[in-house]
């Protein structure tokens, strides 16, 4: 076929009648949105404001130990707040090192209270969108402490980090000797979900540790990875850890095709917090 | 190198070529990571103070890092041609020559011997305004399939990427952005899933469609040099063979590269391509990825400051003669630049910097939620590269990246961009563009029958 032969007399028919239903169901890209002059129409341009409004809120957002998602957790299980050494939100997002460090108060209060040498160490963190924890993490928890229970495995009292990154998860390591640590914590929020969690897995985390030593379960939100999709597949793969002995990319998720196509991209965890 | 320079009664003194560099920068986020920002505005311009009275020769005499990047680039030199048309002039009298009228003719002639660490110094003592006015006559043309980088011309990838890498959902998102003329520079999927079979069928179908509607372009799968040598192995063809590189050697590594693996992979594509003469009318094959920050995040960066690491980049990739290199400019978030300043900033000197070398730099404008930018701030950006001549850049559907979660610019975007600045698609894309749809963006009544009908095969699994 030429160039010459796709004219604008050449119509297409049938399902494409009208490509943007057809295209809706084929992807989330916000396709054949026509236009005003070459510039967006304005219910399209508000719309597109409106997820990046919500998005830049997410992340504004604060979550402390004072909040009704955290408190339930509290009231459950008891939960140790601590804090990074980032001491406000611009000094949290311009330097994620200090993020993933504890600060001194935080390690004395771990020492203090924290479960030692526990199978099971959960840890909340608020990360980037601090309304995913909210929205999603103590169901995860309270999941991930069935199935703990379940295992046999001992479940230490929860840990909840305040302007946490990734990486915080070696010094829970270092502080609390567990066996494995599962950070929920809150991912980067984008223009088509503000609320998604992921689950950070470790075994045993010490110092220098880094992502290539850890495994993830990622867009865990109301439109993605439900809460129980994602407490089985974080279960499974704890078990797995605890079998090889380590964690990270020689630990491989086993998963069926059905989950690979189920809206749940494997590399592309948007806005993978480092 | 050592040098002193007072500013305001008090005298600042560097020991070194890479701590002038890096104090001579403006202000990025990521240099203050590092810990090797200046500390002061003050001593910011005592650097700069510095650093214009350097001479080239000096820079080049005082290599930053013995690594693998350094020796392939300086071995490259012509060093007594060097001496001879720049090695005597200082970083201030070679930003005056570059900005002069004259300096676009003698420019084809001294490209080659502009190196890294020279072309990031020059653009430390230059405005924004300066960034601009430097590139605007400073055209590279390369050609794969097809041509890019003509006057006049504002080119555009289109990044039509899926979460799952959905063939159908691709190939709506293709059909969309070609109606807006986005396109021209090539066709390019960022992968969700890094596998080869699934590297391979997204190859094929972009061969298949470009090829089926015998559109002016070319197609690449943006999965790792390795992926796509394994795909190429299975008898796929690519005509863009695309890796992300870095400054150091150490970053590279990081990337799981370094400079036999990707000669190796060069030579693999050129083969290809000379086997098929008919389809490839010029020898550019390679398409390079960069970006200030990615030495820092792999804590490879040796103290030098990311602008440089950033030129290093580019210098590293002119070896493999690229068709296209594009700075992702906002993708790595406010730990290496802080706000919408500082990403344009970046942006107008990786395009500085690469044109200067003679490259065909295009930028992905572009931001993430978490950094202090917005679609305004992208909206100027986009501008200033569009009239700083940028190669091309990106066409996102309504900018929104649903697989990488990131904003970028928009098939509007691009048209708008184009018709404010007077900038064309690529001459033989445009004409196809105009046969194919009028020179109008399509909606429901004008899809045009062959680009329904593959798209319909594909939804079908044909």
């Amino acid at each position: 076929m030429t160039g010459a032969a796709v004219t604008r007399a050449d119509r297409a028919v049938g399902s494409l009648a009208d490509p943007r239903v057809s295209a809706a169901q084929a992807t989330p890209a916000r396709l054949f949105l026509g236009s005003a002059g070459t510039s967006y129409r304005t219910g399209d341009l508000l719309r597109l404001r409106v997820d990046h409004a919500l998005a830049k809120d997410a992340l504004a957002a604060e979550v402390d130990a004072d909040h009704p998602a955290l408190r339930e957790v509290a009231g459950r299980w008891g939960l140790i707040a601590v804090a990074t050494h980032a001491r406000s939100h611009r000094e949290y997002l311009l330097r994620p090192d200090l993020g993933r460090r504890l600060d001194e108060d935080g390690i004395a209060r771990i020492q203090q209270t924290a479960t030692r040498g526990a199978d099971l160490q959960v840890v909340l963190g608020d990360g980037l969108s601090p309304e995913a924890l909210a929205v999603s993490g103590p169901a995860v928890a309270a999941g991930l402490r069935a199935e703990a229970v379940g295992l046999g495995w001992s479940f230490a009292t929860p840990v909840f980090v305040r302007r946490a990154r990734v990486g915080v998860l070696n010094d829970i390591g270092i502080h609390t000797a567990c066996r494995v640590a599962v950070l929920l914590i809150g991912e980067r929020p984008g223009l088509q979900t503000h609320r998604s969690l992921s689950a950070y897995l470790a075994f045993r985390p010490k110092a220098g540790d880094t992502d290539a030593e850890r495994n993830l379960v990622c867009n865990i939100q109301p439109d993605g990875i439900s809460v129980r999709a994602a407490v089985e597949r974080i279960t499974s793969l704890m078990a797995d850890l605890v079998a090889a002995g380590t964690s990270g990319i020689t630990v491989k998720e086993r998963l069926g095709r059905a989950e690979l196509t189920a809206g749940n991209p494997v590399r592309a965890c948007p806005g993978k917090i480092p | 190198m050592k040098g002193s320079a007072s500013v305001g009664g008090e005298r600042f003194a560097f020991g070194a070529l890479a701590e002038i560099l890096a104090k001579a920068n403006e202000p990025k986020s990521g240099d203050v990571l590092a810990g090797i920002a200046a500390a002061s505005e003050a001593e910011r311009m005592a650097a700069k103070l510095v650093l214009a009275d350097t001479r080239l020769c000096e820079i080049v005499d005082e290599p930053l890092v013995d690594d693998e990047v350094t020796s392939a680039i300086l071995s490259r030199l012509d060093r007594p041609r060097f001496d001879t048309a720049l090695g005597g002039l200082t970083v201030g009298e070679f930003r005056e020559r570059v900005l002069s009228p004259s300096f676009v003719s003698e420019w084809p002639g001294l490209r080659g011997l502009v190196t890294p660490e020279i072309a990031a110094a020059t653009a430390k003592l230059m405005s924004n305004l300066d960034l601009v006015r430097a590139t605007v006559a400073l055209r590279v043309e390369t050609t794969c399939r097809t041509t890019i980088g003509q006057p006049g011309v504002l080119a555009a990838r289109l990044q039509p990427n899926h979460p799952t890498d959905d063939l159908a959902g691709i190939a709506y998102s293709i059909f969309d952005g070609l109606s807006y003329g986005c396109g021209d520079a090539l066709v390019g999927v960022n992968p969700a899933v890094e596998s080869v079979e699934s590297v391979a069928a997204i190859l094929r179908m972009l061969d298949a469609v470009i090829d089926e509607l015998a559109i002016p372009t070319q197609g690449c799968v943006l999965a790792h040099v390795t992926t796509q040598l394994a795909a190429i192995e299975r008898g796929v063809r690519a005509d863009l063979l695309f890796q992300s590189v870095a400054g150091t050697a150490a970053a590279n590594r990081a990337f799981g590269v370094d400079l036999a693996l990707l000669v190796e992979a060069a030579d693999a594509v050129r083969a290809q391509h000379e086997a098929d003469p008919g389809r490839y009318a010029g020898r550019h094959a390679m398409y390079f990825e960069t970006g200030q920050g990615s030495a820092l995040s792999s804590e490879a960066h040796h103290g030098i400051d990311q602008l440089t690491c950033e030129a290093r980049a580019q210098g590293f990739a002119r070896l493999f003669d690229p068709f296209l290199i594009n700075s992702v400019v906002g993708f790595i978030g406010p730990e290496y630049l802080a706000d919408a300043g500082q990403i344009t900033r970046a942006g107008l000197e990786d395009h500085f910097v690469g044109k200067l070398m003679g490259l065909p730099m295009g930028a992905d404008v572009c931001f993430t939620n978490h950094v202090a930018a917005d679609h305004n701030s992208n909206d100027s950006a986009l501008l200033l590269l569009g009239a700083a001549g940028c190669n091309f850049v990106m066409g996102v559907p309504a900018g929104d990246d649903i697989m990488l979660g990131y904003q970028s610019t928009s098939y509007h975007d691009v048209a708008t961009a184009r018709d404010i600045l007077g900038r064309r698609p690529a001459p033989e894309f445009d004409a196809w563009h105009r046969r194919s749809f009028g020179g109008h963006p399509a909606d429901e009544a004008t899809v045009p029958a062959a680009i329904g009908r593959r798209i319909n095969d594909l939804v079908a699994g044909r």
